[in-house]
């Protein structure tokens, strides 16, 4: 069974296959780097991973450029850091971390406006209405892909640097 | 050249000493000194060492009276010794004068204990000039297989390796070579070194060549010398020989101080002596051999393949400096004369990956130094290092990838525990 873009998975059927992709993109690198990974990580992963599932990476094609889910692709970059990474490295993984965090719970807050959450219906939806009103002037928005696009430019640097 | 039509003819005859015979008869009638090369197939040593022993002759003498008379005495030796045990056969081929018969029964003979009788019958002649730097040149060679290859050098193969030393004659004869220094005559058991580097090279340089001929001479101690060509022009064995001489002089060297033979002071500093020595023609397989076993030499597996290319079995050399997977896709049987292996140095690589990773990497190595290739395959293991890092940046910048992030933490965090029995067997259900 190969990935059907038109289908709608459960979260957990996303992460089995994703861990299907993993397990493929793990078998793909040097043996030396293989061996840093946990056994029990490999082991869990081939336990929980969709043996039902069909990912196969094309040899002759850019490893980066093959169609790998987005949360195969978070899942390696978190085992890069973990396991992977060189200690000159750490730092700047921490603070990728960091950033990603911090992103997550400004999303959350804008989502959820956590702040107003006991206020009265009728308030809240007035302050949405404000929120959307801002938004469709970009502010937040705008400042959000100025750190990323910084964000970015900053892990270029580093790696460029090696 | 042979027609395929006679190979064929030669092949047919399956009786070891008709077969010889027919061989010797063809060298005899046609002059071709070629036949002797077809040996294959021959399953007696002594039939093989006979036809093989001609390419040293003479061949207008009567090689065919000289082989029946040989084989008629090895006969009667067969059939005088037939209803003796191993111990009483030991003793009466220890009274014999026929070297070489001696030599094969030495290696017919399975008990060490009766091996060491034939061994102690049998002399060797080593020009009065050179009889301490071959003494010298023994002890090196010893010593390198004691320190290095612990069980593996056992009590037979200090008996192999003494019965080479024994039974090798050496001496110092101008060679018909222009430019050879130095040469090993398998179907004789000579060494011959020429008078040039007796006489006036530096002492070192005599026992570099005199390890890298007793290397060719332990390889091939069964009569058999097996070429084992890589990529059809380059002969592993002398990259093999050059690198053991270099092996062998750098551990001694390490060890002891004062080495002199004949009044001569020995200077042993170097680490790649016969490289620095020698503008010789062996320097791409010098390469290949030696990246082989740096690959292996980070967990002391380099000696262990010396041990198994010389005094042991060539299956598991290649299996340690290429792999299992393709020692099984060599169609070859290493028994026979000529063997052609084509193997580059990304196989190389590709066998003993880690042992070329720049973490670990050693410039001051008897395999790195003046080796060019070896550059190569410590860049190959950079990039592979690489491979991860580049995934992993490419992956980072995606902002999609950003919105995972905190979630894929999480699900790493649940891969790293361990699961307990129940909990596995659970999941399964």
């Amino acid at each position: 069974m190969e990935r059907d873009e038109t289908m709608i998975y459960s979260e957990s059927d996303t992460y089995r296959n994703a861990y299907v992709e993993l397990y493929e993109l793990i078998k793909w690198l040097p043996d030396n780097e293989q061996k840093k990974i946990p056994k029990t990580v490999i082991e869990n992963l081939r336990e929980d991973m969709n043996t039902n599932y069909v990912f196969n990476i094309k040899e002759d094609e850019d490893i980066t450029q093959q169609n790998f889910m987005t949360e195969t692709k978070a899942l390696f970059v978190e085992l890069y850091e973990k396991y992977l990474a060189k200690d000159n490295e750490k730092e700047i993984w921490k603070e990728y971390d960091r950033f990603c965090f911090n992103l997550m719970e400004n999303e959350k807050k804008e989502k959820y406006n956590y702040n107003d959450m006991f206020k009265n219906k009728q308030e809240q939806n007035e302050k949405t209405k404000i929120i959307d009103d801002n938004k469709s002037n970009l502010p937040v928005e705008v400042k959000k892909e100025k750190i990323l696009i910084r964000f970015i430019k900053m892990i270029k640097a580093f790696f460029s640097k090696r | 050249m042979i027609s395929n039509e006679e190979k064929e003819r030669i092949n047919a005859i399956s009786n070891d000493e008709e077969r010889a015979r027919y061989i010797i008869e063809l060298i005899k009638k046609t002059k071709n000194i070629e036949y002797a090369k077809c040996v294959d197939g021959i399953n007696d040593t002594f039939y093989i060492m006979k036809i093989r022993s001609i390419i040293e002759k003479n061949i207008e003498s009567d090689i065919l009276s000289e082989f029946e008379q040989e084989n008629n005495e090895y006969k009667n030796i067969l059939e005088a010794t037939s209803d003796m045990t191993e111990e009483e056969m030991c003793k009466y081929i220890s009274k014999i004068k026929n070297k070489d018969i001696k030599i094969l029964f030495f290696n017919r003979v399975s008990s060490l204990a009766n091996k060491r009788i034939i061994l102690e019958s049998i002399e060797n002649e080593i020009d009065d000039n050179l009889k301490e730097p071959v003494q010298l040149v023994q002890d090196m060679i010893k010593e390198y297989f004691q320190t290095n290859c612990g069980e593996l050098f056992d009590e037979k193969a200090q008996l192999e390796l003494d019965m080479v030393f024994r039974r090798t004659d050496v001496a110092i004869e101008p060679l018909l070579v222009p430019n050879v220094p130095a040469e090993f005559a398998v179907e004789i058991n000579k060494m011959f070194v020429s008078p040039i580097v007796s006489e006036y090279c530096a002492p070192h340089v005599l026992l570099l060549y005199l390890i890298h001929e007793y290397g060719h001479a332990i390889h091939s101690k069964n009569f058999r010398e097996t070429a084992i060509f890589v990529d059809d022009t380059k002969l592993l064995e002398e990259g093999m020989c050059d690198t053991f001489a270099d092996l062998v002089t750098y551990l001694y060297s390490k060890k002891h101080d004062n080495i002199a033979y004949n009044g001569k002071k020995v200077e042993l500093g170097g680490k790649s002596i016969i490289y620095e020595e020698i503008n010789n023609h062996y320097d791409e397989v010098n390469n290949l051999v030696r990246c082989a076993l740096y690959g292996l030499s980070r967990d002391n597996r380099d000696s262990e393949a010396v041990f198994e290319y010389f005094l042991g079995n060539h299956t598991k050399f290649f299996e340690l400096i290429l792999g299992k997977e393709y020692v099984e896709r060599l169609p070859q049987d290493f028994s026979q004369k000529e063997i052609y292996i084509d193997f580059s140095e990304d196989d190389i690589y590709e066998a003993n990956k880690e042992g070329f990773s720049y973490d670990n990497m050693n410039t001051d190595s008897v395999y790195t130094i003046r080796n060019n290739l070896i550059y190569k395959l410590f860049g190959m293991s950079a990039n592979e290092k690489k491979k991860a890092r580049k995934i992993a940046k490419g992956f980072a910048n995606e902002k999609e990838v950003i919105a995972k992030k905190t979630q894929a933490r999480k699900k790493i965090s649940e891969l790293e525990k361990t699961r307990d029995v129940k909990e596995k067997s659970g999941t399964e259900k």
